[in-house]
C-alpha cells in the first residue's frame, strides 16, 4: 500500500460521516453490487428504491 | 385417519425483468442497512469481539436474493456456473465448509491485519468467489 493510500486511510479512520454522506455510501454500496449482477440497476433504479423505502419507515 | 405429510411452500419469485433490477436494488440498500446494524451490534462496549459466522454470511445472502432465487438464506444445492467467466466455483457439497474456512480466516486475521485491511478484504474476496 502506498504511503499516500495509508494516510488517507488512517485520515478517514477517525472521520465521522455526515448523514448525507453515510446514504451517499449506502446508495453507491447498493449500485455496485447489484449492477455487477444485473446491468438494469441504475443509480436512478437505486434512488428510487431508497426513496420509497424512506417513505415507508 | 390420514398420514401425516409435511409440504414445504416454494418462495415466490419475481420474474418481470424491470421488477426484478427494483428488488435487486432494494434488497441491496437493505443488505447495507443490515451490515450497519451489525457493525452497530459488534460495537457496543459489553459487546463480545467479532467473530464472523457462516449464519451473518447467510443472513446477508438471504437479504440480497430474497424474493430472486429459491435459495434466499441457504446454501445453493447444485454446481453453479458464472456467465461469462471461467473461473469454476467449488461443488455444493463443499460450500458449508468452505464458508467456515472463509469466517475462520477472516476471524483469525482480523485483529493482525487491521493496519492492512486492503490485504484482508482482497483475501476475502479471492476466497469468497472461489466459493460462491
Amino acid at each position: 500500500m502506498s504511503d499516500e493510500l495509508e494516510k488517507l486511510l488512517e485520515a478517514a479512520r477517525y472521520r465521522p460521516l455526515t448523514p448525507s454522506e453515510q446514504e451517499e455510501q449506502r446508495r453507491s454500496f447498493a449500485f455496485g453490487n447489484a449492477n455487477i449482477e444485473n446491468v438494469r440497476v441504475t443509480r436512478e433504479t437505486v434512488d428510487e428504491q431508497a426513496e420509497e423505502l424512506k417513505e415507508k419507515q | 385417519m390420514t398420514d401425516r405429510q409435511s409440504k414445504a411452500d416454494e418462495p415466490e419469485i419475481v420474474v418481470d425483468p424491470v421488477e426484478r433490477a427494483k428488488l435487486e436494488a432494494r434488497n441491496a440498500l437493505e443488505q447495507f442497512d443490515a451490515v450497519m446494524s451489525l457493525v452497530e451490534q459488534f460495537t457496543e462496549p459489553e459487546h463480545p469481539p467479532f467473530r464472523l459466522r457462516s449464519s451473518i454470511i447467510l443472513q446477508l445472502q438471504r437479504i440480497a436474493l430474497k424474493g430472486l432465487s429459491a435459495y434466499a438464506g441457504v446454501f445453493r444445492p447444485a454446481g453453479v456456473d458464472i456467465g461469462g467467466s471461467k473461473h469454476k466455483p467449488v461443488d455444493a457439497f463443499l460450500v458449508p465448509s468452505r464458508l467456515e474456512e472463509l469466517c475462520d480466516y477472516i476471524t483469525d486475521n482480523w485483529f493482525k491485519t487491521t493496519n492492512s485491511p486492503d490485504r484482508l478484504r482482497s483475501m476475502a474476496i479471492e476466497l469468497d468467489s472461489s466459493v460462491h
